[in-house]
């Protein structure tokens, strides 16, 4: 018994000698300092933004890094448990780092959990993947970034998608974009088939989906996975603007490939779509597809199908069978069953049809078309990919030519989109716009001339299969009221839109709300549209009317014209008129610089 | 989100009442589509801002069948989770005759040749998709039947 103590207090103290060795080496190497630990360990700077506590092994790892790297390698070196939820088995990439670095082996383990991940998800490459806007939300504009982890099977819709997001059980909207900005929820990691996340974006939401495949070799995709693994059930703070979807994928890309600096091409806010561009413009993207929603190829099948052909989809849609002898064009029919049956999984999806009418619908339909033999391929459009859309930065540098001034105008928005600009790579009729700011240099002053805190637009054309709503609203400063003196207006307005990529058109009632120097209520009446004439030249016309209270009412149209030379700078020339007791003219010519 | 799963499990549950477990991702036949959040657009604007899911951390790398009878022909279980949850995508793919998910499938079953397979399955969906009623198992021993 004695001996066999002593045995142990011999065995002990040579683990923690060659613990304490290890560490000083790691102390020698200054480990704790290098690029990567800090990846590993998702400081940007000196504290972690990881925040579970689960995730550190000193009980100080959060805020010191040294300390952290000292704990993991005195873990992996002394634990005699190594079983699937041992810190042996939770941080295999760190694992792999320190024996790279340190040049030594911590032996073997008993991980069959993640030995078995590894196995299922075989993973070879790396896509990443960015679901475009779903219409009627704008918000979504921002879009969202995943990655996906390819394995050596030829097809993609078995590989995993490892996302992350925020974790909420709120229901309260305001609730949610309140915390979704500030703070409030946890954001984590999750891990799916990608034929799962396609039905909830492509399908379920309606979003177009693109993917860019990188050039990641297959040890940096192991390097991703490794870290992926110690990243389950990890929480961290959940920040819409930094901390977000986008940005995460950020981390995992730089873990894969150190070398690269992608959060380098941020400075404040991650907008998913800039996200897209940075991983271009560190050489990581080979080729590029497009997934069309749901949405998408219905719109496709309205210009495949004839009139009747398309009447002949409502019918059968509704469950009334019988319209086979109306279409004489074989094509015709099998286009018109293909999309009445989409358009009925739609409504499923919409919940507007029962699960059990749905599947009678559905396979009744299916079947007839199976009847028909092959046909076709559907023809999709080309859409233009999300790369190519202007940054979403704006700096504005115009002249103004006005009634009793002219002012040079100076502006600044830092997100994203409004409906007078160049919509390549944008869904047609999206806006949101946060903060856009524009100040006015007179020759003896200078003015606020606009803030707006937030404005967002959804014109969602509708069309034989969808019947959308459009809408509007904005809330900030502007000039637009009673001799261009400034006051504050809330406008949330509704209506209905027609017209494709290249020409729309569209009216909104609009009820606004003044408050400023001169309270006012309004109730607003507008027209518009656009024409996209290709080559990013865009005009945009609106006209409205709008009655108020107190004030005389007010009529106003505004014609621009907008030329996106490329990506980051286009020239803008705008014409407005408008008469509220008298007549007032504004002429502006100017640049934008996007970025 | 929140209430697609919960609809979903309903509906799961509703579907594969009279088996003891309840798949809550998908259930075993049609209808494994998942339901759209009915919110307002204002609350569509607002729930951008945490890209939200709820019940949407899973961290694993199965989707799941265990609600679902088992195929008596077909034991691949990947191939047995991917019928599940795609029954309605790949119903519409065999029925015209092309699609990924009928290439997966035939990559799944070790399918040479593809676009023979996506054929035979076009030319048989009323063999394959006996009724609206039918469920993963019924769907892969048929194709497994056809397919040869």
């Amino acid at each position: 018994m004695p001996f066999l103590l002593l045995l142990c207090a011999l065995s002990l103290s040579l683990y923690a000698t060659m613990s304490d060795e290890l560490i000083a080496q790691a102390h020698a190497k200054k480990l704790s300092e290098t690029r990567y630990w800090h990846l590993l360990m998702h400081t940007p700077h000196q504290i972690s933004e990881v925040d579970d506590p689960a995730f550190f092994l000193s009980p100080v790892g959060k805020e010191n890094l040294s300390s952290e790297l000292d704990a993991t390698i005195r873990r992996f070196n002394d634990d005699t448990n190594r079983s699937n939820e041992s810190v042996f088995c939770r941080f295999p990439a760190r694992r792999a780092w320190i024996e790279k670095e340190l040049n030594i082996s911590f032996g073997e383990g008993e991980c069959s959990e993640y030995e078995a991940l590894v196995t299922k998800m075989d993973p070879q490459k790396v896509t990443l993947v960015f679901p475009s806007a779903h219409i009627n939300s704008p918000a979504s504009m921002f879009g969202h970034t995943f990655l996906r982890i390819d394995s050596s099977m030829e097809s993609k819709l078995m590989s995993y998608a490892i996302n992350y997001a925020a974790h909420t059980d709120d229901t309260n909207g305001l609730l949610f974009a309140y915390k979704g900005l500030f703070g409030g929820y946890y954001g984590y990691y999750s891990m799916l088939p990608y034929y799962e996340k396609l039905k909830e974006y492509r399908d379920s939401e309606s979003r177009d989906v693109w993917e860019y495949d990188l050039n990641l070799t297959r040890d940096e995709v192991m390097a991703m996975v490794r870290h992926i693994w110690e990243l389950q059930r990890m929480n961290s703070w959940y920040y819409f603007f930094d901390e977000n979807c986008s940005y995460h994928m950020l981390w995992l890309a730089e873990i894969a490939r150190p070398s690269i600096r992608l959060r380098d091409h941020f400075f404040y806010h991650v907008i998913p779509p800039e996200t897209v561009r940075a991983f271009e413009e560190e050489g990581l993207v080979t080729t590029k597809h497009f997934r069309p929603s749901k949405r998408t190829k219905l719109l496709a099948y309205e210009r495949a199908l004839s009139p009747q052909g398309m009447h002949a989809v409502r019918s059968l849609g509704e469950g009334k069978t019988d319209v086979n002898p109306a279409l004489s064009d074989v094509q015709d029919r099998r286009y018109a069953l293909e999309a009445a049956a989409e358009l009925v999984e739609y409504n499923f999806i919409e919940g507007k049809l029962s699960k059990e009418l749905y599947a009678q619908r559905y396979h009744a339909l299916l079947s007839k078309r199976a009847a028909l033999g092959e046909g076709k391929t559907l023809p999709i459009p080309d859409k233009s990919n999300p790369d190519t859309a202007h940054h979403a930065a704006r700096i504005e540098i115009a002249q103004g030519w006005y009634e009793k001034r002219s002012p040079l105008l100076i502006g600044w928005r830092p997100a994203f989109h409004d409906l007078s600009e160049d919509d390549t790579g944008h869904l047609l009729g999206a806006q949101i716009e946060f903060l856009d700011t524009v100040i006015g240099l007179d020759r003896d002053k200078v003015s606020l001339e606009k803030l707006t805190v937030l404005s967002l637009a959804s014109i969602a054309p509708v069309s034989h299969f969808f019947k959308p709503f459009s809408w509007r609203m904005k809330s900030g400063w502007d000039r637009e009221y009673g001799d261009e003196r400034l006051s504050f207006v809330t406008r949330v307005g509704g209506g209905a839109a027609i017209g494709d990529e290249r020409l729309f058109g569209y009216f909104l009632s609009e009820p606004e709300v003044r408050l400023g120097f001169n309270p006012d209520i309004g109730l607003g009446f507008s027209a518009g549209g656009g024409i996209n004439w290709g080559n990013r030249m865009k005009s945009y016309v609106e006209s409205g009317h709008i009655f108020y209270l107190d004030g005389a009412d007010r009529s106003r149209i505004a014609l621009s014209h907008l030329w996106q030379w490329n990506r980051s700078s286009a020239v803008t020339f705008s014409y407005e008129a408008s008469y509220q007791l008298h007549r007032e003219d504004r002429v502006k010519l100017g640049a934008n610089l996007y970025f | 989100m929140k209430k697609v799963l919960i609809s979903i499990a309903a509906l799961a549950a509703l579907s594969t009442a009279g088996f003891a477990t309840v798949n809550n991702q998908t259930g075993c036949g049609l209808g494994s589509q998942i339901i759209h959040d009915d919110s307002s657009a204002v609350m569509l604007a607002l729930q951008a801002t945490t890209n939200s899911t709820l019940g949407n951390q899973t961290f694993g790398v199965t989707s799941g069948t265990s609600g679902c009878r088992k195929a008596r022909f077909v034991m691949n279980e990947r191939a047995a989770e991917f019928v599940a949850s795609n029954m309605d995508q790949l119903s519409r793919e065999i029925a015209i005759g092309q699609g990924e998910s009928v290439s997966t499938l035939a990559e799944l079953l070790n399918v040479q040749d593809k676009a023979e397979f996506a054929h035979a399955l076009q030319a048989n969906y009323n063999a394959i998709y006996t009724s609206e009623k039918a469920d993963m198992s019924t769907v892969l021993d048929n194709v497994s039947i056809i397919a040869g």
